[in-house]
């Protein structure tokens, strides 16, 4: 069940009015309910593994609380992170290790002979998983109390909204909301419902489009010509970036309606000066994770320049592996680590700048020059990320450092990808320099309906309604 | 709400206009798509006021294979209108005819029936709450699959915009005009495209030898055989309300076609054929009645080469004629 599929909707539309005439601990239930059925209709064999999971973190959290000695705790922190990424590691990567082991072996001369399993991959396990792990280590380090409902816990970890590609929510942040009464107020469900029709129309319209455009690109159906490179990137860079952070809106505005407050996982990456500020601004959830959950562990930066370098290095390739068990994801993971550090080596957080930090016009127009060069970069890294192989990555990325591509791209389908980027620019625009997410709720009635009914029929017009499922679903 | 509302208001008021209706009409290609389209405008376009018309319903075999020429040569004074779709089952000619009722309530119905429309799948466009109605009706509801009650609910959606409902027509159009945007945005009309199959030449042996004998089960939802029983049986009742008379078409197919059907779809269509003949409120015209046709009178097992759609036409004309006392 896609959020972009009328069955989505129809399934809301039972879940919403049952949510709100009941009390708090029923509307726990219904909604937990609502959530396995929501997961089990994209495969219920995985229910168990859901359930598995959770009920093994739930009684691991309580009995981390009940431990006197922090080596004791650290023994069911062990336990719980080991088999949370024994999960993930088992359904998302053995096939992938095993595979890149016998083709080494194989290189050598031998014959592996290795086994490979038909596993599919449970969808969303990459974000449940992680949450799992945070709540753990947030109980081990007391900054959230264990659950001591399992029903709250239950509809923490499987939250239908943001189970399958997140945000994956910090447990101080999202537990708590489990636990109290929540009484959805009319002006928070408009805001959320706003939300969630911006979150769809970024995902029918801009990236679904977009992709038809990206996918010819990358199926080299137009070859390696640096115009078509260079089209087929920034094509991906927004259908990715409206295809997840659409999810995300969709996401936060559907919990929104219900009273609830999921984190924002975007915050106009493409207005970024540097690749630090980017990853300020890109899957924020994920980014704050990794820091607060393996880059802080491994050390931070606080052992001097060499350790820090390496710490971000290891990160942003673990980073890169969590997006799927490929080479291609490491590789990428790795060219945004050799970025960081790079950047960190040039000039730290000094480059990390916003527009209404500039003095001036010449300020202003820095500013804009670094979000351009930034976009190249992410561009180049978005390459590497939707390449269909490591194989043509080379001719690819060495023709993208050809910036005349840029002007010498297919103009037929330029300017439609143009058409379709030109109103998430323009509202991009909008929410960036009024320094305001809502802005829209800002204008005039009259002005508001006039947008209102010009969206309708662009996204009935533009919108595709193929079920087309969401690119992070399958990470 | 007040966007919504704009929206609802701008999008009846932009579909309700004729000639704009016309002009997309007159671009968009035949087919499925543009069905939606085209008989809205078809309907939009039957006179108000005057003799009764005569309305041609039915699937793309009425479409193709019927002219209106002979009808208002024989008739005259009466207008003649095609208003057949691609796979035009009972459910979408009675979704047809409530639109019809607002217009022209008065006219003769010759309704063209073959043996797959009789188990044809739902076409969102096509569904209202009377499709709704048809499917509970007969229990038609517990049978249907997931994604057929996701077309259903669709389909209401379309209902209420006449944009969504004309949606994948008005791609269609746009990729006929996006070649001359200048000609299109001028409000420039092309020459009417040729559209019939009947002006395509017939299939050639080799595509009839690969599919006799083998059955071809695509749109075929023998699920939904009760559901347009119900409407057939829901609009012939609407007719004769209105007192208007119904001629109902066994449609003739080339030798053969019988062995690329469904058991069960030939078992419906002979037992409704039946039933029909048996009812004295209609008029059935089958095989007999119709003059004979060779292997050359159809394009493929279903429709009528240029040939047979004149044969056909002028004989039903004569029928019809006959029928209304001219």
């Amino acid at each position: 069940m896609l959020f972009n599929t009328l069955d989505f909707w129809i399934f809301f539309a039972h879940i919403l009015p049952a949510y709100l005439v009941l009390r708090r601990r029923a509307q726990n239930v219904l909604l937990l309910l609502g959530s396995y059925f929501f997961y089990a209709c994209w495969d219920w064999r995985f229910l168990g593994l859901l359930l598995l999971s959770t009920s093994t973190d739930w009684l691991l959290g309580n009995a981390i609380s009940r431990e006197k000695t922090p080596s004791g705790a650290r023994k069911w922190v062990a336990t719980s992170v080991a088999l949370n990424l024994g999960f993930l590691g088992f359904f998302k990567y053995f096939n992938f290790f095993v595979d890149s082991a016998g083709a080494l072996l194989a290189g050598l001369g031998f014959d592996p002979g290795f086994l490979h399993l038909h596993i599919v991959l449970p969808v969303g396990i990459s974000f449940y998983t992680f949450q799992s792990i945070s709540y753990i280590v947030d109980v081990y380090r007391k900054e959230v109390e264990p659950a001591r409902d399992p029903l709250d816990f239950a509809l923490f970890v499987a939250f239908f909204p943001h189970m399958v590609a997140g945000p994956i929510m910090h447990s101080r942040d999202l537990l708590p909301q489990m636990q109290r009464p929540r009484s959805p107020r009319w002006e928070e469900a408009m805001t959320g419902f706003n939300l969630a029709m911006w979150g769809l129309f970024k995902k029918v319209v801009v990236a679904d489009n977009l992709a038809v455009i990206a996918n010819s690109i990358f199926a080299r159906e137009l070859g390696f010509r640096a115009g078509a490179i260079h089209l087929g990137a920034l094509a991906f860079a927004f259908q990715i970036y409206c295809d997840f952070s659409g999810y995300t809106d969709i996401a936060r505005g559907v919990a929104r309606i219900m009273g609830f407050r999921l984190m924002d996982n975007f915050n106009h990456p493409y207005f970024a000066t540097c690749i630090t500020d980017f990853w300020r601004r890109w899957h924020i959830s994920l980014s704050t994770w990794l820091r607060d959950y393996l880059y802080v562990p491994l050390g931070g930066n606080r052992q001097g320049p060499g350790h820090t370098y390496r710490n971000l290095f290891l990160t942003m390739l673990l980073g890169g592996l969590w997006h799927g068990a490929a080479w291609k994801f490491v590789i990428w993971g790795g060219y945004q680590g050799v970025l960081l550090i790079l950047e960190r080596a040039l000039g730290g957080k000094r480059l990390v700048t916003g527009f209404f930090e500039q003095e001036g016009l010449w300020g202003r127009l820095l500013w804009g020059v670094r979000v351009l060069v930034t976009f190249h970069f992410v561009c180049l890294g978005w390459i590497i990320f939707r390449c269909e192989s490591t194989g043509p990555l080379w001719f690819m990325t060495r023709n993208f450092m050809d910036l005349t591509g840029w002007l010498r791209m297919p103009p037929g389908l330029a300017w439609t990808a143009g058409l379709y980027i030109a109103p998430l620019l323009v509202m991009e625009a909008f929410q960036y320099f009024g320094r305001n997410e809502q802005i829209v709720l800002k204008l005039p009635v009259p002005a508001r309906a006039l947008l209102y009914a010009a969206s309708a029929f662009v996204f009935i017009l533009w919108g595709r309604f193929e079920s087309n499922a969401f690119i992070y679903f399958q990470f | 709400m007040l966007g919504v509302l704009l929206f609802a208001a701008t999008d009846h008021l932009l579909w309700s206009n004729r000639d704009l209706l016309r002009f997309v009409g007159r671009y968009m290609p035949p087919g499925p798509n543009g069905d939606p389209l085209l008989s809205t405008l078809g309907v939009l376009e039957l006179p108000r006021t005057g003799p009764p018309p005569v309305l041609l319903l039915g699937s793309s075999q009425v479409r193709e294979g019927l002219d209106c020429a002979p009808f208002e040569r024989r008739l005259p004074g009466r207008p003649c209108r095609n208003l057949g779709i691609s796979a035009g089952s009972p459910l979408d000619v009675l979704y047809l005819s409530r639109q019809i009722d607002r217009r022209a309530p008065r006219h003769v119905a010759v309704l063209g029936l073959f043996p797959k429309v009789l188990h044809g799948r739902l076409k969102e466009p096509f569904v209202d709450g009377s499709t709704v109605g048809c499917l509970l009706s007969r229990g038609n509801w517990r049978r249907l699959s997931g994604s057929d009650r996701m077309e259903v609910a669709f389909g209401l959606l379309q209902g209420l915009s006449p944009t969504l409902r004309f949606k994948d027509g008005l791609w269609d159009f746009y990729g006929v005009v996006r070649p001359d945007l200048g000609a299109a945005w001028s409000f420039r009309l092309p020459p009417q495209p040729k559209r019939l199959l009947a002006q395509q030449p017939p299939q050639p042996p080799e595509y009839f030898a690969l599919r006799l004998n083998k059955v071809d089960p695509e749109g075929v939802r023998p699920s939904l055989a009760g559901a347009h029983e119900e409407a057939l049986e829901r609009l012939l009742a609407h007719e004769r309300q209105r007192g208007n008379r119904v001629i109902v078409i066994d449609f003739p197919t080339r030798p053969g076609y019988e062995s690329t059907l469904l058991p069960e779809t030939l078992e419906n269509h002979r037992r409704i054929m039946a039933g029909l003949a048996r009812r004295s409120d209609l008029s059935l015209v089958s095989a007999p009645d119709l003059p004979a046709l060779t292997t050359g009178d159809f394009l493929d097992f279903t429709h009528l080469s240029r040939t047979g759609r004149s044969k056909v036409s002028d004989r039903l004309a004569e029928i019809v004629a006959r029928l209304e006392g001219s």
